[in-house]
């Protein structure tokens, strides 16, 4: 970064420390500026607004109206970017911590399936979501298995996982969707707290919680440290099964709520939902700054990688572009995010 | 003399057939560096390995603070005051300095906070910025918030050496610590083994560059095959003499 780096390293001469206290409350500044995310996820932020504004002109130009900005519009881009901005969570603590996670799209529809079948038969939103929960927090575990013990790499072990999922799903549900009778979980996805949909305020209350998970306590150090270098970790005492455990765990937790509240939404489990789900949410958590090596990533970069997305895709939905486009735009965004990964780790 | 800080006494180990060291003795006074040398397959990591709890050895004993240890785990060596520096290894590059130096012994924040695991960046900062100086670190602007990626490797190798300074050790082993530095940082880093010393930290020196041994330590203890042969005070030595007690045995 600068070309005087050589001549920082360890003083020569005894006696001539530099003023450290001083040095000390630069820090301090400084780290106030990174706790705001830092210039990276300020760049990303400006590609955001960037886009939007390109959209909301585009959009007005074709349709000759301003429906982009409505409220309305606005709002549904939220609820819509919401399911997407749980899984993110889940998935930007795998990548950190060195693994990935292409199961969640498949685990989305088990788990749609899975707690209204047992929300209908037990007349109890509870009993729905616990179960839900609990498929996703088993799946999780079978993963981190796979992986911790069975030392499977995490790309394949998901692959077999989602793979075993799909299967699973058209069997258990002989590819018929199942109709939701209980209306409190129907309210998950598209009950309102005022003017604001329930599962973004969901969203907002689970990003506040992980951000302060990963950036305020050790645990959140443990996750980068395993992802960054498991070997450095493991001689610091970190038990790094452990932390991937946990990732895997919450991955699928995290996955499973967003497949509850797709359920919801839809008012019914059905196998065929949130096809290529998985891809949405890589993709816009690499989008967000996560690197795909593990030990880098931000929370506030998903969140913002996956409003983009999300504000993408309702642009090319409103202005009336086939929605099969959606996945060629994902697809190449999924590309352009990870070749930007790759050359900004080769300049460092 | 004073109690040496660690004495090892005839250490022997096998490894299935081959006889890694054949009692073995060794000892490091306090506030003295010691170089270990010999040729590769000499037996230095496995004596190193012992000491650090990675190995055990088969036969013999280990004093520290003349008083016997037994280390059956790394866990065990850095609980009794001895800490090996791995070169790269002990470093995660993604964290930051104050990460890595606190890495698995964050300071918890008091009370609640603590309890669900934040930990109290200011003082982990503090105590940094205070170990950074006593090994003589500049610490300009921001270094202790760099990531560790973008330090050359003599500021990691600090570090790295850093890390060890949380609970002040007894013993500081080093593996090779200039290997993976430009020629140009060499001397910072002799220095600040030096500088450690004048602090009452011994070390153990591995190198295979003898200039740089004769530089640093105090004494050199030479292996070869297995069997200490040669023990000699750098003051009342040369360096023909070590590379011929190397070669010949």
């Amino acid at each position: 970064m600068n070309g005087n780096r050589k001549h920082q390293g360890i003083s020569r001469f005894e006696g001539k420390e530099p003023g450290n206290k001083k040095l000390i409350s630069k820090d301090i500044s400084e780290r106030k500026k990174r706790r705001l995310g830092g210039f990276e996820q300020l760049g990303l932020f400006m590609a955001f607004i960037g886009v939007f504004i390109i959209i909301a002109i585009t959009s007005h130009v074709v349709r000759g109206d301003w429906v982009f900005l409505s409220s309305i519009n606005l709002f549904n881009i939220l609820l819509h970017s919401s399911m997407t901005a749980i899984a993110a969570i889940g998935c930007t603590m795998i990548l950190v911590g060195g693994n990935v996670d292409l199961s969640i799209g498949r685990l989305v529809s088990m788990v749609g399936i899975v707690s209204v079948y047992f929300a209908n038969i037990s007349n109890s939103m509870i009993i729905g979501l616990i179960a839900g929960l609990g498929v996703g927090a088993l799946v999780g575990l079978i993963n981190g298995f796979i992986v911790v013990n069975m030392r499977v790499n995490s790309l394949i072990a998901t692959l077999g996982t989602m793979s075993i999922l799909f299967g699973l799903v058209y069997i258990l549900s002989q590819a018929r969707s199942i109709p939701l009778k209980v209306h409190a979980m129907n309210w998950l996805g598209t009950g309102y707290i005022g003017p604001v949909p329930f599962p973004v305020v969901v969203t907002f209350g689970l990003y506040l919680l992980a951000y302060y998970l990963m950036n305020r306590t050790t645990f959140g150090i443990y996750v980068y440290a395993t992802g960054g270098s498991n070997e450095a970790a493991i001689r610091s005492g970190i038990n790094t099964d452990k932390i991937k455990y946990i990732t895997f765990i919450v991955s699928g937790m995290t996955a499973a709520l967003a497949g509850i509240i797709l359920a919801g939404r839809l008012n019914s489990g059905q196998p065929r939902s949130a096809a290529g789900f998985e891809l949405e949410v890589i993709a816009s958590t690499i989008l967000g700054g996560t690197s795909l090596s593990g030990g880098e990533g931000h929370l506030l970069g998903t969140i913002i990688g996956v409003l983009l997305m999300g504000v993408m895709a309702n642009g090319l939905i409103i202005m009336d572009v086939d929605p099969f486009w959606q996945h060629v735009v994902r697809g190449i965004i999924l590309i352009v995010a990870v070749y930007f990964d790759q050359k900004r780790k080769e300049i460092s | 003399m004073a109690v040496p800080v660690v004495k090892m006494e005839n250490i022997t180990k096998h490894f299935g057939g081959v006889e890694a060291l054949q009692s073995v003795d060794f000892t490091v006074n306090p506030s003295e560096i010691v170089g270990l040398v010999g040729d590769n397959g000499a037996g230095k990591s496995t004596l190193i390995k012992i000491l650090s709890g990675v190995h055990q050895a088969d036969e013999g004993s280990i004093y520290i603070d003349g008083e016997r240890v037994y280390i059956e785990n790394p866990h065990k060596a850095i609980e009794l005051g001895i800490q090996t520096i791995y070169q790269d290894l002990a470093l995660v590059d993604q964290l930051n300095v104050v990460r890595n130096m606190f890495l698995g012994r964050e300071f918890r924040r008091k009370g609640l906070g603590g309890a669900f695991g934040l930990y109290d960046s200011r003082e982990m900062d503090n105590v940094t910025a205070d170990i950074l100086k006593r090994l003589g670190i500049r610490t300009d602007s921001g270094f202790i918030r760099k990531k560790v990626r973008k330090l050359s490797g003599g500021q990691r190798q600090a570090v790295a050496i850093g890390k060890t300074m949380i609970e002040t050790p007894k013993m500081l082993i080093l593996d090779e610590p200039t290997a993976a530095i430009s020629v140009k940082e060499r001397p910072h880093v002799i220095e600040l083994v030096k500088r450690l010393k004048g602090q009452g930290i011994s070390s153990i020196y591995i190198s295979h560059n003898l200039e740089e041994v004769f530089q640093v330590v105090d004494r050199i203890v030479i292996l070869s095959r297995g069997k200490v042969v040669g023990d000699r005070l750098v003051s009342e030595t040369t360096n023909r003499e070590i590379v011929r007690l190397i070669v010949e045995h």
